[in-house]
């Protein structure tokens, strides 16, 4: 299972109000607006390549979610899309 | 109504120049159709003449400098998606013109602003380059969407690419010649002294020499010559760079014979030396002369100055061009999750614990 | 000086002539014309704009030119020419005006990058301003030209100008365009209103232009904070509503309205959230005005007695409820 990163050329800027989140990237000159979960995603891949399943561990531990399979393929599809969009890629492994 | 000279003088001028409020309306007005305002914003900002300047033309100054910076900063951008789509195909990428200027960080990138990406790959492959584009988004445009002469004109292999979701353009090539010019070299050459752009990356650049016959022979297409001042200066802006290697003008000249591309070559410096007083080493005087022994270049020249500032031609609308309609230049992409969470309050909880900061 | 200085032989004159040079808001303009209809709609709808002269900076340079050969006789054409280029095609030559007015548009939001350009109207009271963003068809001008004669200051009917060190926005002030049944609509609102000869059949239906009472030219050097943003929406039949419109919606909206936001780059993001951050955002749904007056007299009254105008105002919040009905957002 990979483990995702940021694209390093990503220059982030937060904006938030409670609802969704708006952010953007002075790299690629884009804004984009997320739903809570995508901006977890986001934000925590940013923090540090995390694989989703650790993601989905972490974010049902918190909800008290005991069978987060739902959770989990929500979350795969986040990062195909954030993947899509060039902000996630996979960190390539040491063999 | 026009002053061909006025903007012409400027760069070669080490005196900042003294310009009534009708000139520099002139000036600017020239400048933007010709694409040079960034350019213009630059030249002064560089030589600290920005307060000689009255407030209102500085401030479109001003703006062309933000064009410029904000093309700049998405260029590396582009490039990085381009790099990703290619990443299955088995080629090598060398990014041309202004993109390459940019990704390598040389002083011809400058206020450079320019509306399409250009990369050459080689020619066994551009095939399936082309399709590994196409399936990361590229889409060819249909052909009326643009000015038809336009298009006939620039006779590229292939159509342009514009991307769907970010609306900017790229040109595939697998050599720096037009299929219609009269001046033909082999891409082959070219890939053989393609240099990385950055120590250990994929993405290449031209080789010096090559780099500054690009933009020559560009300069030579056959009846496009909307660009002319600005190929120039951008010529001037790399020969004046690439003249600190020591070796540069032997291996520029050396190369212009291997490529057949001696006349394309003696026109440029001709113009160069005339508008900027550009000068080689002296001992290279004779080689410099027998580039174009017949001087064919000539009538050329004429052309090249009456049309250096005629107005820019439209390009098709890409995001990067002023467009001039009532556009929208937001990209922005809602990402809408489609799965209904079951706990959608202690996400934005866990979402919280990790503020996002600014990065 | 004044334009209205002017005898109407010298405006025609000028604008036969080397140009007639005349400054709104931030810019100059210089415009030159052979055609009788923009020299009469300068001189009714400008009256109390002031001139420049000519050996000032002048911003933008605009000719309505006839049309070319035969198109200069024959179903006569008005062309638009700034810097040695046309940027639109041309139109039939009564068109004259509008085009004029569409071009000086044109040339602010193509060129004047100095600040953030949003598709919009700007209205002010007590030095707080409403942003109106709005596509065509919204109502937004009908909503602009009534608001404007019930005490509110036209900052600009269709170009918000927001400076990015300060985010205070500037006024243009120019004449508001209306077109079809609003002409007829603001002509009963307000017998006062002037208004230029309306030429028809453009392919934007009927069109005209409302001159801008002079108060409001008089104090077109105030800039002013954005406190509310507001996405109106005439619908016919509708009681007049304002609804919370979440402050990311917002955002995403308002640079879909800008001109310039990507330009802008970071600039233009953080003027946006920063002006999103001090406004109460709506949407407003209506259909007749007197009561669309009604909610943006309560809005502004509920400003100042709340007073304190920073950043507060989360989405959600129903401070203003809509008059009549409970805020659950359905039409009856």
């Amino acid at each position: 299972m990979p483990e995702w990163q940021l694209n390093p050329l990503l220059r982030l800027t937060w904006r938030d109000w409670g609802g969704d989140s708006v952010v953007f990237d002075a790299t690629s000159g884009q804004t984009h607006q997320f739903d809570r979960l995508t901006a977890a995603v986001a934000a925590c891949i940013a923090e540090a390549p995390r694989s989703t399943r650790s993601l989905c561990d972490q974010f049902a531990a918190e909800a008290g979610l005991e069978h987060p399979e739902q959770l989990l393929q929500a979350i795969d599809q986040v990062v195909d899309r954030l993947h899509l969009l060039g902000w996630v890629r996979p960190l390539a492994t040491a063999s | 109504m026009t002053h061909p000279d006025l903007l012409s003088r400027l760069w070669a001028s080490p005196q900042p120049p003294s310009w009534t409020h009708r000139q520099w309306e002139i000036a600017v007005g020239q400048a933007r159709r010709t694409r040079l305002l960034a350019r213009l914003g630059f030249h002064f900002t560089d030589r600290g003449w920005m307060p000689l300047v009255p407030a209102r033309p500085a401030a479109y100054l001003g703006t062309g400098i933000l064009a410029a910076e904000r093309q700049h900063r998405e260029v590396h951008w582009e490039l990085d998606r381009i790099e990703a789509a290619l990443s299955g195909i088995d080629t090598p990428i060398v990014v041309l013109k202004g993109a390459a200027y940019v990704l390598a960080g040389l002083p011809a990138a400058r206020g450079r602003l320019f509306s399409d990406i250009d990369i050459m790959v080689s020619r066994e492959r551009l095939n399936e380059a082309e399709n590994a584009l196409l399936a990361a988004g590229w889409a060819q445009q249909p052909h009326d969407d643009y000015d038809d002469q336009y298009y006939r004109r620039w006779s590229h292999e292939l159509p342009p690419l514009k991307h769907v979701q970010r609306g900017t353009v790229l040109d595939l090539h697998h050599t720096i010649t037009q299929p219609t010019s009269r001046f033909q070299v082999e891409g082959r050459r070219l890939l053989e002294r393609a240099l990385p752009a950055r120590p250990g990356g994929r993405l290449l650049v031209l080789a010096p020499e090559d780099m500054v016959l690009h933009s020559v022979v560009h300069l030579m297409q056959e009846g496009e010559l909307d660009t002319g001042l600005r190929d120039l200066l951008d010529i001037r802006d790399l020969v004046v760079d690439f003249s600190r290697q020591a070796d540069f003008w032997p291996k520029l000249l050396d190369r212009a014979s291997e490529l057949r591309l001696q006349i394309p070559l003696s026109h440029a410096l001709v113009q160069l030396h005339r508008l900027f007083g550009l000068t080689w080493p002296t001992e290279l005087d004779s080689q410099v002369a027998q580039l174009d022994p017949r001087r064919v270049g000539g009538p050329l020249m004429a052309r090249l100055l009456t049309a250096a500032l005629r107005p820019h031609h439209p390009t098709c609308d890409t995001a990067w061009s002023d467009a001039a309609r009532l556009a929208l230049y937001v990209r922005s992409h809602y990402l809408r999750m489609p799965v209904r969470l079951v706990v959608p309050h202690l996400i934005r909880k866990a979402f919280r614990r990790l503020k996002p900061k600014t990065s | 000086m004044k334009l209205g200085d002017l005898s109407p032989s010298a405006i025609r004159r000028r604008l036969r002539g080397d140009g007639l040079c005349l400054r709104t808001g931030p810019f100059n303009y210089r415009i030159r014309s052979p055609i009788d209809s923009v020299a009469s709609g300068l001189g009714l709808l400008y009256e109390q704009v002031p001139l420049v002269d000519d050996s000032e900076y002048i911003d933008f340079t605009i000719t309505m030119a006839r049309g070319r050969g035969l198109r200069r006789w024959f179903r006569p054409q008005v062309r638009f020419e700034v810097d040695g280029e046309t940027p639109f095609e041309p139109l039939p030559e009564d068109h004259a005006y509008p085009m004029l007015e569409w071009a000086m548009n044109w040339c602010v939001s193509t060129q004047a990058h100095q600040y953030l350009l949003l598709h919009s109207a700007v209205i002010e009271r007590d030095g707080r301003a409403v942003i109106m963003p709005a596509p065509p068809g919204s109502g937004k001008s009908t909503l602009c030209a009534a608001l404007i004669h019930r005490g509110w200051r036209l900052m600009s009917d269709e170009l918000a100008l927001i400076n990015p060190f300060d985010g205070r926005l500037v006024a243009l002030a120019r004449p508001v365009s209306l077109k079809n049944e609003s002409l007829d609509v603001i002509q009963r609102f307000e017998p006062s209103a002037v208004l230029n000869t309306p030429v028809g059949e453009t392919f934007k239906g009927k069109v005209s232009h409302m001159k801008v009472p002079e108060w409001h030219l008089s104090r077109i050097h105030e800039t002013a904070s954005a406190r509310w943003v507001v996405f109106p929406q005439y619908q016919a039949g509708a009681e007049a509503r304002l609804e919370p419109r979440p402050k990311a919606d917002s955002l995403l909206e308002l640079a879909q309205n800008a001109f310039n936001y990507s330009l802008l780059g970071p600039s233009g993001f953080r003027t946006l959230g920063d002006l999103v951050d001090r406004s109460d955002c709506y949407r407003f749904t209506y259909s007749k005005l007197e009561q669309a007056m009604a909610v943006f007299e309560r809005l502004r009254l509920d400003a100042q007695t709340s007073g304190g105008d920073t950043g507060h105002g989360h989405a959600g919040s129903d401070k203003v409820p809509p008059p009549g009905r409970a805020d659950d957002g359905n039409s009856p």
